[in-house]
């Protein structure tokens, strides 16, 4: 008997490590889909249509490879009373992270955008006063890119033991406990402790001065 | 919701006519477009067949032996040849009608667009006929070949169907066999190219039309019938009744499978009954 597949839970976070899932999204309408709309909540073709300016059949393309990447679920159809049957798609995660090691061993495109991204996001901490002069970027990169792959790797496989309980859960709740397990599940890692303290004593020995609240 | 009935099917009937009508403009303009397209590149893909036999055969036996080599061509369909000649016009066949194939599962994309979302644009329908290019074109292959085989054995069986030395009840009654046979096997596919623009390969979407035309036997069948019936009654008034049947009728049909397909695909709700009784409100950070 043909039946709806049943729609897997929306994740808090998923770690992107496959380059060519990362590279759908490199396309900037399908990134505005899924980063401003689809993480948020479920829409229909239209509704993404009419926001992002675009004609129905241009997304309904674009929801057709994002789903293809797993990105983007079908969560429910509804019948309207003009006879328009309504497909609601959403983001399969919440979040979604760059598995930093994966991309970094991708062509040299993917390659250098990770490494670019992960640069300017140390630079970016000198708006908080933190200064990481040249010469110890590359230093500072490093930390932090084994700090960032260790929390995805201990994150992204948290099992689930009583997956009928997860299912029921009305999706806030049950974003509100994943952080709680992601949270403690780090806390319980040495391995990420440790390397959390090596990065935390870098940015403490370039910090200039006190942090302003933000 | 899913199971039919005579409400349903009048409900899903005019709702695609009205929809249909809605969109005609866009469904003229990307018909003509399409249809264009498909000449011009079923122009290409017989001259990459032909061109090089050609220049093989003059190359190779000369014009004199060329002429001979065709004229052949006739001796052989009288001669228990004819199954070679059966399958050189099937594969040529399904050579040139691929590009027609891929326009006719095209409109099924506009279809989409028009179920999902209520409006199309006539250069949609180009997207669809790039995109899907490859599975549309494999979706026409399974059809054409499903729905002709049998009736290429019957031939190969009972030559005399095709040359004529069959009449009365022994022409009659293969006659009605291929033609329920048509309409039953193009029946059980018709949900075959919403399948692909649904995002499945070829193979997939013929699985999936044979599932879901048997497990809702009554509104699969009860809707591509009607259209049947339609399209056989419109065509009795000679030209009008063939520009309606293909720029109404046929964009009609395309929305009425394809609104079939997604509501046979999922459990479809009423409008208003899905409500969150959670606020999406975040309780905690980053404890």
């Amino acid at each position: 008997m043909e039946q709806p597949e049943q729609v897997a839970p929306m994740k808090d976070l998923e770690v992107i490590t496959d380059p060519s899932i990362f590279k759908v999204l490199l396309d900037p309408v399908r990134a505005d889909i899924v980063f401003k709309f689809l993480v948020n909540g479920a829409m229909t073709v239209k509704q993404l249509a009419d926001v992002l300016g675009k004609n129905p059949g241009t997304i309904l393309h674009h929801i057709d490879a994002l789903k293809k990447a797993g990105l983007v679920v079908q969560e429910r159809t509804q019948l309207t009373p003009t006879g328009i049957v309504q497909r609601y798609y959403r983001a399969t995660a919440r979040e979604y992270r760059m598995g930093l090691g994966e991309m970094m061993q991708a062509d040299a495109g993917i390659a250098r955008f990770a490494k670019d991204r992960l640069g300017s996001t140390v630079s970016a901490l000198l708006a908080y006063g933190i200064d990481i002069p040249e010469s110890e970027t590359g230093q500072a990169m490093e930390i932090l890119g084994r700090l960032i792959e260790r929390e995805n790797a201990v994150t992204s496989n948290i099992p689930i033991v009583d997956d009928k309980a997860y299912r029921k859960l009305p999706p806030p709740v049950r974003s509100d406990a994943s952080r709680i397990i992601r949270r403690f599940v780090l806390e319980e890692d040495s391995r990420y402790r440790d390397l959390r303290e090596k990065w935390h004593s870098f940015l403490r020995s370039h910090k200039k001065g006190g942090m302003r609240n933000e | 919701m899913k199971e039919s009935s005579f409400e349903v099917l009048k409900n899903d009937i005019s709702i695609s006519f009205r929809f249909a009508a809605r969109n005609v403009i866009s469904f003229i303009l990307g018909m003509f477009g399409v249809l264009i397209v498909s000449v011009v590149l079923m122009a290409m893909i017989a001259v990459a067949i032909f061109v090089p036999i050609v220049f093989g055969l003059i190359e190779g036996i000369g014009m004199e032996g060329m002429i001979q080599f065709f004229t052949s061509f006739a001796a052989i369909w009288s001669t228990p040849q004819v199954s070679l000649m059966i399958g050189v016009f099937m594969l040529l066949a399904v050579f040139v009608l691929g590009p027609f194939m891929v326009a006719f599962g095209a409109l099924f994309g506009m279809a989409r667009e028009i179920v999902e979302s209520e409006g199309t644009t006539a250069e949609g329908v180009f997207a669809w006929y790039r995109k899907k290019f490859f599975s549309l074109a494999g979706g026409g292959i399974i059809l054409f070949l499903v729905v002709m085989w049998p009736i290429v054995l019957l031939i190969l069986w009972m030559p005399g169907f095709v040359t004529g030395s069959l009449i009365g009840l022994d022409f009659a009654i293969p006659m009605v066999a291929i033609l329920l046979w048509v309409v039953i096997s193009a029946g059980m596919l018709s949900l075959l190219f919403p399948g692909i623009i649904d995002g499945l390969s070829a193979l997939a979407a013929a699985r999936r039309s044979l599932r879901l035309s048997r497990q809702y036997f009554d509104r699969v069948f009860g809707t591509w019938l009607s259209f049947i019936g339609i399209i056989l009654l419109t065509s009795v008034v000679p030209l009008i009744g063939f520009l309606i049947v293909l720029f109404l009728v046929i964009p009609a049909m395309a929305i009425g499978l394809t609104r079939v397909y997604l509501i046979l695909t999922d459990n479809v709700q009423e409008t208003g009954s899905a409500s969150s009784e959670n606020p999406d409100f975040r309780l905690v950070g980053g404890v």
